[in-house]
């Protein structure tokens, strides 16, 4: 943790990165870069939210899906059935999300280390097959279509390149969310559990609350990006959007790019897209699996060669080749 | 007045008694020891006072306030701190955000907490570490920063856990000199220590301890005469040759 930031790199250079984002989409407007850019920004918004609770307190989830799922399913369901626009809708998941996390919480985050992991995969599953059978209220495994009825309002747009603003202006957001929260008392207090949870309690620190808190606020703000996937889509069923594969990763493009940074996860999901979008292009029509095998090989050479993610490895190897130069 | 006060504290580990009907006050600006061979119970007797184990008998007070099922963390924040004779630094942390963790404590926002933990670094002669991480510190480094951490706290009662251990000469006598600054802002220090010189010269009472039972207290003269004390430490044949 390095609270006192240079004029450079605590804000200049995620300006620069935000408005290179920005741009990117105008000048390749081609569609399937589009869709490509705007699904990363979407993973890079939801890992920033995983990041929160899985990064800084250290909380390794593995049923955020569920929080994600929940707001898709929220939104969706109350913009069909009692017609309440997404914009409304999206919050009130992340309310839904939010107590859930807490209810949760306040069972499991006295449960350490890979017994804490468990309790969540539980969560995610039960989740995941609660949607798939409650078909009255889901649709079951078929899911829910939503009609396309273009207008801010429904949060539905007919050009796609809004989405990848939409998307951006959720990473940003998360993003200083993420950088406020890491310069608080409550950030320092989280990381002070994550390093040492003795000797946190022993100067004082009471983390229970601020742990149960900072869940809620992950599973809330991963709940809305659930909620803007279903709008992208017009289209939420169980497994694209409570699947575990989607727990993973947005638990793997935060350790990619840099467990518990506000950069980390930014930089993992655009790295995890690109990877995943050129082995689709150059391997999808060769032999089925190979591009998740060359997917699966390329996320472990990056983690053998960047254990502490892409991010702050860069950082101390950029650190290594100044001090060796002087 | 007692600042620290416990009473019939006893602690058992399945058939093993660990802690056995200890109590002793703690007295501002006052520096109580405990001493015995190791095994004695001298650190599981810190363990029953910051909450970290439950006694099976016995209680513990600060003031008047009875400590009785609160957590280590509330314990701190009534002003009872400790030190690990394991020393707990946060690793990946800076030296200055390691003691910021200490000071956020009694402090508002994180600006006031770097300060309050600058100056007790510079008070320990640990400025030019701050920005050092302090998985990188030698272990006498790190001895200090333990202190460091929980004097951000601004504890009324601290309880060191050997904090002279693997120290060379120099550092111990540092040591001493800091360790009765703090006497003289009136902290009620309890300290384990195995350092004798450093025992002598700082307390001004001790509690020795052997298997877990008090055996001795008194000022460092009267324990060093002490004939049970001397042949706990010394053996029975050097105890009654001195007699």
């Amino acid at each position: 943790m390095k609270p006192a930031h240079s004029p450079l790199t605590g804000l200049l250079l995620p300006a620069a990165g935000f408005v290179a984002l920005a741009v990117l989409p105008l000048i390749f407007s081609d569609a399937f870069f589009v869709a490509a850019v705007t699904l990363a920004l979407l993973g890079a918004a939801a890992s920033l939210a995983w990041n929160l609770s899985g990064g800084y307190a250290g909380q390794l989830s593995l049923g955020h899906a569920a929080f994600y799922g929940i707001g898709a399913y929220v939104s969706t369901i109350l913009f069909l059935k009692a017609g309440i626009s997404p914009l409304i809708g999206m919050w009130l998941g992340a309310i839904v999300s939010a107590a859930l996390a807490v209810f949760l919480g306040a069972i499991t985050m006295r449960l350490k280390g890979s017994f804490f992991v468990m309790s969540t995969l539980a969560f995610g599953a039960v989740v995941h097959i609660s949607a798939i059978n409650l078909r009255d209220l889901t649709g079951g495994p078929s899911g829910l279509a939503i009609p396309l009825r273009p207008s801010p309002e429904n949060l539905i747009f007919a050009k796609k390149l809004v989405y990848t603003y939409v998307a951006l202006v959720l990473v940003i957001v998360f993003y200083a969310v993420t950088r406020m929260i890491a310069v608080s008392k409550v950030g320092y207090a989280l990381v002070a559990f994550r390093e040492n949870h003795q000797a946190a309690r022993a100067l004082g620190i009471r983390t229970l609350p601020l742990r149960i808190g900072v869940f809620a606020l992950s599973a809330g703000l991963i709940s809305i990006c659930g909620s803007v996937h279903a709008q992208y889509y017009l289209y939420v069923d169980p497994d694209s959007v409570m699947g575990l594969n989607l727990s993973l990763n947005f638990a793997l493009m935060a350790i990619v790019g840099g467990l518990g940074t506000a950069y980390g996860p930014i930089v993992g999901a655009l790295l995890v897209s690109v990877v995943s979008v050129v082995m689709q292009v150059y391997l999808g029509d060769q032999i089925s699996g190979l591009t998740q095998l060359a997917y699966a090989a390329i996320v472990i050479l990056v983690l053998l060669a960047a254990p502490t993610g892409l991010g702050p490895s860069v950082h101390a190897f950029l650190k290594r080749s100044a001090i060796w130069r002087s | 007045m007692a600042v620290l006060t416990a009473t019939d504290l006893t602690k058992r580990f399945g058939g093993l008694t660990a802690v056995k009907d200890v109590s002793f006050t703690a007295r501002p600006g006052e520096i109580l020891s405990i001493i015995g061979p190791n095994g004695a119970g001298k650190t599981t007797v810190f363990n029953l006072l910051t909450g970290f184990l439950r006694p099976d008998r016995g209680s513990v007070s600060l003031d008047d306030m009875d400590l009785g099922g609160v957590s280590p963390e509330s314990r701190c924040r009534a002003g009872l701190a400790r030190t690990f004779q394991i020393v707990q630094p946060f690793r990946g942390l800076s030296v200055l955000d390691n003691v910021v963790m200490g000071a956020m404590l009694r402090a508002r926002s994180i600006e006031m907490a770097r300060e309050i933990a600058r100056k007790v670094l510079s008070d320990l002669d640990m400025s030019a570490l701050c920005d050092v991480s302090a998985g990188q510190l030698p272990i006498g480094d790190r001895k200090r920063l333990e202190m460091a951490k929980v004097l951000a706290t601004s504890p009324r009662a601290l309880l060191l856990d050997e904090v002279m251990g693997g120290l060379i000469p120099i550092e111990v006598k540092k040591m001493i000199g800091f360790i009765q600054r703090l006497r003289e802002r009136g902290i009620a220090l309890v300290v384990i220590e195995h350092h004798m010189s450093a025992v002598m010269q700082l307390s001004d009472r001790i509690l020795v301890l052997q298997n877990g039972e008090p055996i001795a207290t008194g000022t460092p003269a009267e324990v060093t005469r002490d004939p049970v004390v001397l042949s706990a430490y010394l053996g029975a044949n050097f105890a009654a040759s001195r007699s």
